[in-house]
Protein backbone atom coordinates (compact mmCIF):
# COMPACT_ATOMS: atom_id res chain seq x y z
CA UNK A 1 0.00 0.00 0.00
CA UNK A 2 1.63 3.66 -0.83
CA UNK A 3 1.51 6.16 1.78
CA UNK A 4 -0.35 8.22 -0.59
CA UNK A 5 -3.56 10.96 -0.54
CA UNK A 6 -6.11 11.37 -2.47
CA UNK A 7 -4.32 13.89 -4.81
CA UNK A 8 -1.02 12.14 -4.82
CA UNK A 9 0.82 13.66 -2.18
CA UNK A 10 1.76 11.97 0.96
CA UNK A 11 -0.98 13.31 3.64
CA UNK A 12 1.84 14.41 6.16
CA UNK A 13 5.09 13.29 5.15
CA UNK A 14 6.04 10.41 3.03
CA UNK A 15 7.66 8.29 5.88
CA UNK A 16 5.26 9.31 8.87
CA UNK A 17 2.57 8.33 6.19
CA UNK A 18 3.77 4.74 5.73
CA UNK A 19 4.12 4.82 9.74
CA UNK A 20 0.77 5.28 10.14
CA UNK A 21 -0.44 2.63 7.33
CA UNK A 22 1.66 0.15 8.73
CA UNK A 23 -0.33 0.63 12.53
CA UNK A 24 -3.42 0.26 10.34
CA UNK A 25 -2.36 -2.70 9.11
CA UNK A 26 -0.75 -4.23 11.95
CA UNK A 27 -4.33 -3.48 13.92
CA UNK A 28 -5.78 -5.41 10.57
CA UNK A 29 -3.42 -8.34 11.06
CA UNK A 30 -4.21 -8.70 14.37
CA UNK A 31 -8.07 -8.21 13.77
CA UNK A 32 -7.79 -11.09 11.28
CA UNK A 33 -5.91 -13.52 13.76
CA UNK A 34 -9.10 -12.65 16.19
CA UNK A 35 -11.23 -13.52 13.58
CA UNK A 36 -9.66 -16.56 12.56
CA UNK A 37 -8.82 -17.93 16.24
CA UNK A 38 -12.32 -18.80 16.79
CA UNK A 39 -13.35 -19.86 13.47
CA UNK A 40 -12.82 -23.72 12.86
CA UNK A 41 -10.92 -25.62 11.23
CA UNK A 42 -8.49 -25.67 13.93
CA UNK A 43 -4.70 -26.40 12.37
CA UNK A 44 -4.21 -28.49 15.97
CA UNK A 45 -1.12 -30.89 14.67
CA UNK A 46 0.48 -27.45 12.95
CA UNK A 47 -0.15 -25.91 16.52
CA UNK A 48 1.53 -28.93 18.05
CA UNK A 49 4.39 -28.64 15.64
CA UNK A 50 4.65 -24.96 17.08
CA UNK A 51 4.14 -25.22 20.59
CA UNK A 52 7.16 -28.24 20.18
CA UNK A 53 9.13 -25.51 18.35
CA UNK A 54 8.49 -23.02 20.39
CA UNK A 55 8.23 -24.78 23.80
CA UNK A 56 10.43 -27.97 23.92
CA UNK A 57 13.18 -26.27 21.90
CA UNK A 58 13.27 -22.98 23.66
CA UNK A 59 13.25 -24.84 27.15
CA UNK A 60 17.28 -25.63 27.34
CA UNK A 61 18.21 -21.88 26.55
CA UNK A 62 15.55 -20.52 28.75
CA UNK A 63 16.86 -23.20 31.64
CA UNK A 64 20.68 -21.64 31.13
CA UNK A 65 19.38 -17.91 31.05
CA UNK A 66 17.29 -18.66 34.09
CA UNK A 67 20.05 -20.48 36.21
CA UNK A 68 21.99 -18.12 35.41
CA UNK A 69 20.54 -14.84 35.70
CA UNK A 70 19.21 -16.43 39.29
CA UNK A 71 22.87 -17.06 40.22
CA UNK A 72 24.50 -14.00 38.76
CA UNK A 73 21.49 -11.70 40.12
CA UNK A 74 22.09 -13.64 43.71
CA UNK A 75 25.87 -12.59 43.48
CA UNK A 76 25.21 -9.34 42.48
CA UNK A 77 23.51 -8.10 44.95
CA UNK A 78 24.48 -9.75 48.25
CA UNK A 79 27.70 -6.92 48.69
CA UNK A 80 25.06 -4.18 48.76
CA UNK A 81 23.02 -6.18 51.49
CA UNK A 82 26.37 -7.69 53.15
CA UNK A 83 27.33 -4.22 53.82
CA UNK A 84 24.23 -3.77 56.44
CA UNK A 85 23.87 -7.17 57.18
CA UNK A 86 21.07 -8.05 55.57
CA UNK A 87 22.14 -10.82 53.46
CA UNK A 88 19.02 -12.84 55.27
CA UNK A 89 16.94 -11.02 52.69
CA UNK A 90 18.94 -11.90 49.33
CA UNK A 91 15.76 -14.94 49.19
CA UNK A 92 13.27 -12.22 49.32
CA UNK A 93 14.99 -9.49 46.83
CA UNK A 94 15.86 -12.48 44.45
CA UNK A 95 12.30 -13.67 44.24
CA UNK A 96 10.58 -10.11 43.73
CA UNK A 97 12.62 -9.09 41.24
CA UNK A 98 12.53 -12.56 39.52
CA UNK A 99 8.98 -13.18 39.85
CA UNK A 100 7.79 -9.64 38.87
CA UNK A 101 10.46 -8.66 36.27
CA UNK A 102 13.27 -10.84 35.48
CA UNK A 103 11.42 -14.10 34.00
CA UNK A 104 9.02 -12.65 31.99
CA UNK A 105 11.37 -10.21 30.26
CA UNK A 106 14.45 -12.53 30.01
CA UNK A 107 11.58 -15.72 28.90
CA UNK A 108 10.35 -12.92 26.38
CA UNK A 109 13.70 -11.34 25.40
CA UNK A 110 15.00 -14.92 24.78
CA UNK A 111 12.04 -15.83 22.69
CA UNK A 112 12.12 -12.85 20.83
CA UNK A 113 15.50 -13.59 19.66
CA UNK A 114 15.08 -17.04 18.80
CA UNK A 115 11.44 -17.84 17.97
CA UNK A 116 10.93 -14.13 16.68
CA UNK A 117 13.92 -14.41 14.28
CA UNK A 118 12.93 -18.07 13.29
CA UNK A 119 9.63 -17.19 12.36
CA UNK A 120 9.99 -14.43 10.67
CA UNK A 121 12.55 -15.82 8.30
CA UNK A 122 10.34 -18.72 7.93
CA UNK A 123 7.19 -16.68 6.42
CA UNK A 124 9.12 -14.56 4.76
CA UNK A 125 10.66 -17.11 2.71
CA UNK A 126 7.45 -18.49 2.19
CA UNK A 127 5.83 -15.14 1.10
CA UNK A 128 9.15 -14.26 -1.55
CA UNK A 129 8.87 -18.25 -2.79
CA UNK A 130 5.25 -17.55 -3.06
CA UNK A 131 4.42 -20.93 -1.18
CA UNK A 132 1.72 -18.62 0.57
CA UNK A 133 0.30 -17.84 -2.54
CA UNK A 134 0.26 -21.50 -3.51
CA UNK A 135 -1.49 -22.21 -0.25
CA UNK A 136 -3.87 -20.10 -1.00
CA UNK A 137 -4.30 -21.50 -4.42
CA UNK A 138 -4.86 -25.02 -3.00
CA UNK A 139 -7.88 -23.80 -0.61
CA UNK A 140 -5.66 -23.99 2.31
CA UNK A 141 -6.12 -20.91 4.61
CA UNK A 142 -2.50 -19.70 4.64
CA UNK A 143 -3.53 -17.05 7.65
CA UNK A 144 -4.80 -19.61 9.85
CA UNK A 145 -2.54 -22.41 8.90
CA UNK A 146 0.71 -20.28 9.53
CA UNK A 147 -0.11 -17.24 11.42
CA UNK A 148 -2.82 -18.67 14.10
CA UNK A 149 -0.80 -21.71 14.86
CA UNK A 150 2.53 -19.53 15.72
CA UNK A 151 0.89 -16.80 17.36
CA UNK A 152 -1.18 -19.03 19.75
CA UNK A 153 1.69 -21.56 20.61
CA UNK A 154 4.08 -18.05 21.09
CA UNK A 155 0.24 -17.14 23.92
CA UNK A 156 0.54 -20.55 25.24
CA UNK A 157 4.31 -21.38 25.22
CA UNK A 158 6.15 -18.33 26.85
CA UNK A 159 4.06 -18.18 30.04
CA UNK A 160 4.83 -22.16 30.20
CA UNK A 161 8.51 -21.45 29.90
CA UNK A 162 8.54 -18.14 31.89
CA UNK A 163 6.95 -20.55 34.70
CA UNK A 164 10.48 -22.75 33.92
CA UNK A 165 12.57 -19.71 34.01
CA UNK A 166 11.08 -18.49 37.18
CA UNK A 167 11.76 -21.91 39.05
CA UNK A 168 15.39 -22.75 37.35
CA UNK A 169 16.36 -18.92 38.45
CA UNK A 170 15.61 -19.51 42.09
CA UNK A 171 17.07 -23.15 42.14
CA UNK A 172 20.27 -20.82 40.91
CA UNK A 173 19.73 -18.07 43.81
CA UNK A 174 19.23 -21.25 46.08
CA UNK A 175 22.28 -22.72 44.97
CA UNK A 176 24.14 -19.65 45.82
CA UNK A 177 22.88 -18.55 48.79
CA UNK A 178 22.93 -22.02 50.12
CA UNK A 179 26.62 -21.93 49.41
CA UNK A 180 26.82 -18.69 50.71
CA UNK A 181 24.81 -18.27 53.58
CA UNK A 182 23.82 -21.86 54.20
CA UNK A 183 20.35 -21.01 53.95
CA UNK A 184 18.57 -24.36 54.25
CA UNK A 185 15.65 -25.01 51.24
CA UNK A 186 12.49 -24.79 53.74
CA UNK A 187 13.83 -21.18 54.84
CA UNK A 188 14.72 -20.24 51.40
CA UNK A 189 11.31 -20.87 49.88
CA UNK A 190 9.32 -19.66 53.12
CA UNK A 191 11.25 -16.03 53.01
CA UNK A 192 11.30 -15.95 49.10
CA UNK A 193 7.54 -15.98 49.03
CA UNK A 194 6.88 -14.15 51.92
CA UNK A 195 6.76 -10.77 50.10
CA UNK A 196 5.26 -12.13 46.84
CA UNK A 197 1.74 -11.22 46.33
CA UNK A 198 -0.87 -13.17 43.75
CA UNK A 199 -1.11 -9.72 42.31
CA UNK A 200 2.82 -10.24 41.15
CA UNK A 201 2.11 -13.47 40.14
CA UNK A 202 -0.99 -12.83 37.86
CA UNK A 203 0.87 -9.73 36.60
CA UNK A 204 4.07 -11.31 35.29
CA UNK A 205 1.66 -14.31 34.16
CA UNK A 206 -0.61 -11.27 31.99
CA UNK A 207 2.81 -9.90 31.20
CA UNK A 208 4.41 -12.94 29.77
CA UNK A 209 1.20 -13.35 27.74
CA UNK A 210 0.61 -10.17 26.03
CA UNK A 211 4.67 -10.55 25.03
CA UNK A 212 3.76 -14.14 23.68
CA UNK A 213 1.47 -12.36 21.49
CA UNK A 214 3.37 -9.55 20.47
CA UNK A 215 6.34 -11.95 19.92
CA UNK A 216 3.87 -13.99 17.50
CA UNK A 217 1.77 -11.06 15.50
CA UNK A 218 5.12 -8.97 15.01
CA UNK A 219 7.32 -11.82 13.92
CA UNK A 220 4.43 -13.33 11.56
CA UNK A 221 3.37 -9.52 10.60
CA UNK A 222 7.29 -9.37 9.01
CA UNK A 223 6.88 -12.34 7.71
CA UNK A 224 3.72 -12.32 6.02
CA UNK A 225 4.64 -8.83 4.66
CA UNK A 226 8.04 -9.59 3.34
CA UNK A 227 8.89 -8.01 0.21
CA UNK A 228 12.49 -7.83 -2.11
CA UNK A 229 13.40 -11.48 -2.53
CA UNK A 230 15.75 -13.24 -0.01
CA UNK A 231 17.08 -9.64 0.88
CA UNK A 232 13.50 -9.05 2.50
CA UNK A 233 13.88 -12.56 4.45
CA UNK A 234 16.90 -11.19 6.72
CA UNK A 235 14.92 -8.28 6.96
CA UNK A 236 12.36 -9.59 8.05
CA UNK A 237 13.88 -12.11 10.69
CA UNK A 238 15.93 -8.64 11.59
CA UNK A 239 13.04 -6.57 11.74
CA UNK A 240 11.06 -9.04 13.93
CA UNK A 241 13.59 -9.02 16.69
CA UNK A 242 14.01 -5.90 16.94
CA UNK A 243 10.64 -5.06 16.79
CA UNK A 244 9.14 -7.40 19.53
CA UNK A 245 12.05 -6.71 21.77
CA UNK A 246 11.12 -2.91 21.47
CA UNK A 247 7.62 -3.80 21.87
CA UNK A 248 7.92 -5.68 24.73
CA UNK A 249 10.38 -3.13 25.98
CA UNK A 250 7.47 -0.51 25.98
CA UNK A 251 4.70 -2.90 27.21
CA UNK A 252 6.86 -3.54 30.13
CA UNK A 253 6.65 -0.35 31.32
CA UNK A 254 3.17 0.43 30.50
CA UNK A 255 2.18 -2.47 32.27
CA UNK A 256 4.34 -1.69 35.48
CA UNK A 257 2.67 1.56 35.63
CA UNK A 258 -0.60 -0.27 35.58
CA UNK A 259 0.09 -3.02 37.83
CA UNK A 260 1.58 -0.11 40.61
CA UNK A 261 -1.57 1.80 40.45
CA UNK A 262 -3.62 -1.21 40.97
CA UNK A 263 -1.54 -2.07 44.23
CA UNK B 1 5.16 -39.09 9.84
CA UNK B 2 2.61 -39.62 12.34
CA UNK B 3 4.85 -41.29 14.95
CA UNK B 4 6.97 -38.62 15.11
CA UNK B 5 3.22 -36.42 15.20
CA UNK B 6 2.37 -38.47 18.26
CA UNK B 7 5.61 -37.95 19.98
CA UNK B 8 6.28 -34.30 19.28
CA UNK B 9 2.72 -34.16 21.00
CA UNK B 10 3.25 -36.08 24.02
CA UNK B 11 6.48 -34.20 24.63
CA UNK B 12 4.46 -30.76 24.05
CA UNK B 13 2.24 -32.75 26.62
CA UNK B 14 4.35 -33.05 29.19
CA UNK B 15 6.06 -29.48 28.62
CA UNK B 16 2.28 -28.30 28.93
CA UNK B 17 1.90 -30.20 32.21
CA UNK B 18 5.13 -29.29 34.30
CA UNK B 19 4.74 -26.01 33.52
CA UNK B 20 1.29 -26.00 34.66
CA UNK B 21 2.62 -27.44 37.68
CA UNK B 22 5.29 -25.42 38.49
CA UNK B 23 2.89 -22.22 38.39
CA UNK B 24 -0.05 -24.46 40.37
CA UNK B 25 2.72 -25.10 43.05
CA UNK B 26 3.66 -21.14 42.97
CA UNK B 27 0.59 -20.43 43.44
CA UNK B 28 -0.11 -22.85 46.47
CA UNK B 29 2.93 -22.10 48.10
CA UNK B 30 1.96 -18.35 47.61
CA UNK B 31 -1.32 -19.06 49.21
CA UNK B 32 -0.12 -21.14 51.73
CA UNK B 33 1.80 -18.48 52.87
CA UNK B 34 -0.75 -15.95 52.79
CA UNK B 35 -3.30 -17.83 54.27
CA UNK B 36 -5.29 -17.28 51.35
CA UNK B 37 -6.91 -20.83 51.43
CA UNK B 38 -7.21 -20.65 55.16
CA UNK B 39 -10.84 -20.35 56.99
CA UNK B 40 -10.80 -18.11 58.76
CA UNK B 41 -13.23 -15.27 60.71
CA UNK B 42 -13.11 -11.41 60.47
CA UNK B 43 -12.51 -9.30 63.56
CA UNK B 44 -11.74 -5.66 63.11
CA UNK B 45 -10.19 -2.94 65.36
CA UNK B 46 -10.45 1.21 65.47
CA UNK B 47 -7.60 3.33 64.71
CA UNK B 48 -6.77 6.98 65.06
CA UNK B 49 -3.52 6.05 62.66
CA UNK B 50 -2.47 3.05 60.70
CA UNK B 51 1.21 4.11 59.99
CA UNK B 52 0.90 3.16 56.30
CA UNK B 53 -0.46 -0.19 56.96
CA UNK B 54 -2.25 -2.04 53.99
CA UNK B 55 -4.08 -4.45 52.38
CA UNK B 56 -2.73 -8.14 52.52
CA UNK B 57 -0.40 -6.96 55.56
CA UNK B 58 0.12 -9.52 58.10
CA UNK B 59 -1.76 -10.02 61.59
CA UNK B 60 0.67 -11.86 64.06
CA UNK B 61 -0.18 -13.01 67.26
CA UNK B 62 2.31 -13.34 69.99
CA UNK B 63 5.13 -13.59 66.89
CA UNK B 64 2.87 -15.85 65.02
CA UNK B 65 1.69 -14.91 61.75
CA UNK B 66 -2.11 -15.69 62.30
CA UNK B 67 -3.88 -13.95 59.68
CA UNK B 68 -3.74 -11.17 57.15
CA UNK B 69 -5.50 -7.70 56.62
CA UNK B 70 -8.63 -7.46 54.65
CA UNK B 71 -10.20 -4.10 54.01
CA UNK B 72 -8.91 -0.79 56.25
CA UNK B 73 -11.45 2.31 55.74
CA UNK B 74 -12.47 5.27 57.31
CA UNK B 75 -15.30 5.46 59.54
CA UNK B 76 -15.17 9.76 60.23
CA UNK B 77 -12.22 11.93 60.08
CA UNK B 78 -10.19 10.29 62.96
CA UNK B 79 -11.02 6.82 62.68
CA UNK B 80 -10.37 4.23 60.69
CA UNK B 81 -11.66 0.97 60.42
CA UNK B 82 -9.24 -2.20 60.07
CA UNK B 83 -10.88 -5.78 58.89
CA UNK B 84 -8.66 -8.90 59.65
CA UNK B 85 -8.89 -12.27 58.68
CA UNK B 86 -7.72 -14.25 61.40
CA UNK B 87 -7.00 -18.26 61.04
CA UNK B 88 -9.60 -20.24 62.16
CA UNK B 89 -7.39 -22.72 64.27
CA UNK B 90 -5.67 -19.66 65.95
CA UNK B 91 -9.10 -18.83 67.45
CA UNK B 92 -8.91 -20.66 70.71
CA UNK B 93 -6.13 -18.85 71.52
CA UNK B 94 -6.64 -15.41 71.25
CA UNK B 95 -9.31 -13.86 73.80
CA UNK B 96 -11.20 -10.95 73.61
CA UNK B 97 -9.33 -8.48 75.87
CA UNK B 98 -6.29 -9.29 73.32
CA UNK B 99 -4.69 -6.05 72.10
CA UNK B 100 -4.14 -4.52 68.78
CA UNK B 101 -1.08 -2.68 67.72
CA UNK B 102 0.21 -1.28 64.53
CA UNK B 103 3.91 -2.79 64.59
CA UNK B 104 6.70 -3.95 62.07
CA UNK B 105 8.21 -7.13 61.19
CA UNK B 106 11.33 -5.86 61.45
CA UNK B 107 13.46 -2.37 61.41
CA UNK B 108 12.50 -1.57 57.98
CA UNK B 109 10.09 -4.21 57.19
CA UNK B 110 6.00 -4.47 56.38
CA UNK B 111 3.46 -2.65 58.76
CA UNK B 112 1.82 -5.41 60.24
CA UNK B 113 -0.83 -5.55 63.45
CA UNK B 114 0.41 -6.81 66.31
CA UNK B 115 -1.87 -8.91 68.86
CA UNK B 116 -0.38 -9.41 72.04
CA UNK B 117 -1.99 -10.12 75.81
CA UNK B 118 -5.25 -11.22 76.69
CA UNK B 119 -6.14 -13.25 79.45
CA UNK B 120 -7.38 -16.95 79.82
CA UNK B 121 -10.47 -15.99 81.47
CA UNK B 122 -11.84 -13.98 78.74
CA UNK B 123 -13.59 -16.16 75.94
CA UNK B 124 -11.86 -16.53 72.43
CA UNK B 125 -12.57 -14.33 69.57
CA UNK B 126 -15.75 -14.62 67.63
CA UNK B 127 -16.39 -13.48 64.11
CA UNK B 128 -17.04 -9.72 64.09
CA UNK B 129 -15.50 -8.87 67.17
CA UNK B 130 -14.42 -5.58 67.49
CA UNK B 131 -10.89 -5.71 69.96
CA UNK B 132 -9.27 -2.98 71.71
CA UNK B 133 -6.57 -0.67 70.11
CA UNK B 134 -3.02 0.09 71.95
CA UNK B 135 -1.60 3.45 70.56
CA UNK B 136 1.98 2.48 69.35
CA UNK B 137 5.10 4.87 69.07
CA UNK B 138 5.36 5.93 65.50
CA UNK B 139 8.60 6.66 63.44
CA UNK B 140 7.32 10.26 63.72
CA UNK B 141 7.60 10.20 67.60
CA UNK B 142 11.12 7.87 67.45
CA UNK B 143 12.53 10.52 65.21
CA UNK B 144 11.25 13.51 66.95
CA UNK B 145 12.92 11.72 70.22
CA UNK B 146 15.86 10.92 68.43
CA UNK B 147 16.07 14.61 67.63
CA UNK B 148 15.73 15.92 71.29
CA UNK B 149 18.92 13.16 71.71
CA UNK B 150 20.66 14.68 69.10
CA UNK B 151 21.08 18.37 70.45
CA UNK B 152 21.64 16.94 73.89
CA UNK B 153 24.36 15.42 71.81
CA UNK B 154 25.85 18.32 70.74
CA UNK B 155 25.26 20.05 73.78
CA UNK B 156 27.83 17.45 76.05
CA UNK B 157 30.14 17.52 72.58
CA UNK B 158 30.53 21.15 73.01
CA UNK B 159 30.99 20.71 76.55
CA UNK B 160 33.64 18.26 75.87
CA UNK B 161 35.26 20.37 73.33
CA UNK B 162 35.94 23.31 76.04
CA UNK B 163 36.99 20.79 78.41
CA UNK B 164 39.16 19.22 76.01
CA UNK B 165 40.71 22.57 74.87
CA UNK B 166 41.68 23.66 78.46
CA UNK B 167 43.18 20.74 79.94
CA UNK B 168 45.37 21.21 75.99
CA UNK B 169 45.81 23.87 77.61
CA UNK B 170 46.81 23.00 80.78
CA UNK B 171 44.11 25.03 82.84
CA UNK B 172 42.40 23.46 86.00
CA UNK B 173 43.59 20.80 87.96
CA UNK B 174 43.40 17.91 85.12
CA UNK B 175 45.38 20.20 82.77
CA UNK B 176 48.05 20.88 85.00
CA UNK B 177 48.23 17.01 86.00
CA UNK B 178 48.78 16.73 82.32
CA UNK B 179 50.90 19.49 81.04
CA UNK B 180 52.90 20.29 84.67
CA UNK B 181 56.08 18.22 85.29
CA UNK B 182 56.05 18.96 88.27
CA UNK B 183 53.09 17.97 89.62
CA UNK B 184 53.72 14.65 87.76
CA UNK B 185 57.03 14.24 89.85
CA UNK B 186 54.86 14.62 92.83
CA UNK B 187 52.49 12.77 91.69
CA UNK B 188 54.94 10.13 90.67
CA UNK B 189 56.77 10.43 94.46
CA UNK B 190 53.67 9.81 96.08
CA UNK B 191 52.79 6.88 93.83
CA UNK B 192 56.19 5.35 94.54
CA UNK B 193 55.80 6.26 98.64
CA UNK B 194 52.20 4.81 97.91
CA UNK B 195 53.75 1.82 96.43
CA UNK B 196 56.43 1.34 99.11
CA UNK B 197 53.51 2.02 101.77
CA UNK B 198 51.51 -0.86 99.75
CA UNK B 199 54.48 -3.27 100.19
CA UNK B 200 55.24 -2.66 103.95
CA UNK B 201 50.93 -3.26 104.72
CA UNK B 202 51.68 -6.24 102.80
CA UNK B 203 54.27 -7.06 105.03
CA UNK B 204 52.52 -6.45 107.62
CA UNK B 205 49.84 -7.82 106.86
CA UNK B 206 51.35 -11.37 106.08
CA UNK B 207 52.99 -10.93 109.67
CA UNK B 208 49.48 -10.35 110.92
CA UNK B 209 48.22 -13.04 109.29
CA UNK B 210 51.31 -15.94 110.61
CA UNK B 211 50.83 -14.24 113.52
CA UNK B 212 46.69 -15.07 113.64
CA UNK B 213 47.14 -18.47 112.48
CA UNK B 214 50.14 -19.18 114.90
CA UNK B 215 47.17 -17.78 117.91
CA UNK B 216 44.62 -19.90 116.01
CA UNK B 217 46.76 -23.42 116.30
CA UNK B 218 45.45 -25.82 118.48
CA UNK B 219 47.58 -26.30 121.80
CA UNK B 220 48.48 -22.82 121.78
CA UNK B 221 47.57 -20.47 124.67
CA UNK B 222 45.61 -18.37 122.83
CA UNK B 223 43.73 -20.80 121.10
CA UNK B 224 42.81 -22.39 123.99
CA UNK B 225 42.08 -19.27 125.58
CA UNK B 226 39.12 -19.19 122.93
CA UNK B 227 38.29 -22.31 122.20
CA UNK B 228 39.24 -24.37 125.16
CA UNK B 229 37.06 -24.23 127.87
CA UNK B 230 38.59 -26.20 130.23
CA UNK B 231 41.44 -23.77 130.39
CA UNK B 232 39.47 -21.03 130.48
CA UNK B 233 37.30 -22.98 133.74
CA UNK B 234 41.06 -23.65 135.07
CA UNK B 235 41.99 -19.93 134.82
CA UNK B 236 38.97 -19.11 136.29
CA UNK B 237 39.76 -20.58 138.84
CA UNK B 238 43.37 -19.70 139.24
CA UNK B 239 42.33 -15.84 138.94
CA UNK B 240 39.51 -16.87 141.86
CA UNK B 241 42.55 -18.30 143.97
CA UNK B 242 44.66 -15.43 143.84
CA UNK B 243 41.79 -13.30 144.81
CA UNK B 244 41.60 -15.36 147.81
CA UNK B 245 45.03 -15.06 148.54
CA UNK B 246 45.62 -11.82 147.98
CA UNK B 247 42.61 -11.18 150.43
CA UNK B 248 44.85 -13.72 152.73
CA UNK B 249 47.73 -11.58 151.93
CA UNK B 250 46.25 -8.50 152.82
CA UNK B 251 44.69 -9.64 155.91
CA UNK B 252 48.98 -11.13 156.77
CA UNK B 253 49.94 -7.82 156.27
CA UNK B 254 47.39 -5.95 158.55
CA UNK B 255 48.14 -8.43 161.01
CA UNK B 256 51.86 -8.10 161.14
CA UNK B 257 51.47 -4.10 160.59
CA UNK B 258 49.96 -5.06 164.12
CA UNK B 259 52.35 -6.72 165.62
CA UNK B 260 55.25 -4.25 164.28
CA UNK B 261 53.12 -1.32 165.92
CA UNK B 262 52.88 -3.10 169.14
CA UNK B 263 56.95 -4.09 168.93
CA UNK B 264 57.47 -0.48 168.82
CA UNK B 265 55.45 0.72 171.20
CA UNK B 266 57.31 -2.00 173.69
CA UNK B 267 60.79 -1.17 172.18
CA UNK B 268 60.23 2.52 173.11
CA UNK B 269 59.59 1.52 176.67
CA UNK B 270 61.36 0.07 179.59
CA UNK B 271 59.00 -2.72 180.46
CA UNK B 272 60.42 -5.51 177.83
CA UNK B 273 64.02 -6.50 177.90
CA UNK B 274 64.84 -5.10 174.36
CA UNK B 275 63.36 -1.93 175.66
CA UNK B 276 65.37 -1.97 178.41
CA UNK B 277 68.69 -2.92 176.70
CA UNK B 278 67.59 -0.12 173.92
CA UNK B 279 66.48 2.77 175.90
CA UNK B 280 68.07 2.00 179.23
CA UNK B 281 71.53 3.91 179.89
CA UNK B 282 72.36 2.58 182.94
CA UNK B 283 71.71 -1.46 181.91
CA UNK B 284 73.39 -0.90 179.18
CA UNK B 285 76.73 0.42 181.13
CA UNK B 286 76.34 -2.70 182.78
CA UNK B 287 76.44 -4.76 180.02
CA UNK B 288 79.75 -3.27 178.61
CA UNK B 289 81.43 -3.94 182.20
CA UNK B 290 79.64 -7.34 181.74
CA UNK B 291 81.56 -7.83 178.38
CA UNK B 292 84.67 -5.80 179.40
CA UNK B 293 85.18 -8.67 182.18
CA UNK B 294 84.04 -11.12 179.45
CA UNK B 295 87.09 -10.13 177.33
CA UNK B 296 89.60 -10.79 180.15
CA UNK B 297 88.45 -13.89 181.35
CA UNK B 298 88.36 -15.35 178.00
CA UNK B 299 92.37 -14.15 177.94
CA UNK B 300 92.96 -15.76 181.40
CA UNK B 301 91.23 -18.49 179.68
CA UNK B 302 93.02 -18.87 177.00
CA UNK B 303 96.65 -18.60 178.82
CA UNK B 304 95.18 -21.39 181.30
CA UNK B 305 94.60 -23.60 178.08
CA UNK B 306 97.77 -22.95 176.44
CA UNK B 307 99.38 -24.32 180.10
CA UNK B 308 97.10 -27.40 180.06
CA UNK B 309 98.57 -28.42 176.12
CA UNK B 310 102.20 -28.41 177.67
CA UNK B 311 100.84 -30.52 180.57
CA UNK B 312 102.01 -34.07 180.61
CA UNK B 313 98.69 -34.75 181.74
CA UNK B 314 97.20 -33.71 178.06
CA UNK B 315 100.93 -33.86 175.86
CA UNK B 316 99.79 -36.88 174.41
CA UNK B 317 96.46 -36.09 172.92
CA UNK B 318 97.35 -33.39 171.70
CA UNK B 319 100.55 -35.30 170.05
CA UNK B 320 98.47 -37.71 168.61
CA UNK B 321 96.56 -35.17 166.45
CA UNK B 322 99.15 -33.61 165.18
CA UNK B 323 100.08 -36.91 163.82
CA UNK B 324 96.90 -37.65 162.42
CA UNK B 325 96.14 -34.15 160.46
CA UNK B 326 99.91 -34.62 158.59
CA UNK B 327 98.59 -38.17 157.64
CA UNK B 328 95.88 -36.75 155.74
CA UNK B 329 97.57 -34.32 154.56
CA UNK B 330 100.13 -36.91 152.94
CA UNK B 331 97.08 -38.59 151.51
CA UNK B 332 95.77 -35.70 150.17
CA UNK B 333 98.49 -35.14 147.96
CA UNK B 334 98.78 -39.02 146.35
CA UNK B 335 95.59 -38.45 145.43
CA UNK B 336 96.17 -35.39 143.65
CA UNK B 337 99.21 -36.80 141.80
Amino acid sequence: MEPIGQSGKPVISKRIDHFFITVYAIFGFIGRFLREVVRPPFETREFIRQCFHIGNKSLPLISLTGFITGLVFTKQSRPSLAEFGATSWLPSLISIAIVRALAPLVTALICAGRVGSSMGAELASMKVTEQIDAMEVSAINPFKYLVVTRVLACVVCLPLLMCYNGLIALAGAFVDIHLNEQTSMDTFIQNAFTNISFLDLMSSLVKVLIYGFTIGIVSCYQGFHATQGTEGVGKSANVSVVASMFLIFIEEVIIVQLVNMIR
Amino acid sequence: MKTTDSRRATTVGIFIVLGLIIFAAAILVLGGQKKSFMQSIQIKGIFHNVGGLSRGNNVWYSGVKVGTIKKITFMDHSRIEVLMNIDKNARPFIHKDVRARISSDGLVGNKIIALDGGTAQAAPIEDGDVIIVEASVSTEEMMDTLQVNNKNLVAVTGNLRVIMENITAGRGTLGKLITDPSVYEQLNRTLALLHKTAGNTQQLTEGLAGYAARLQKPGVLASDLVSDTVVFNKLRGTATQLQEAAVQANKVAHDLQAVSANVNSRLNTNESPAGVLLNDSATARQLQQTIRNLESSTGKLDTNMEALRHNFLFRGYFRKQEKLRRKQEKQQKAELQ
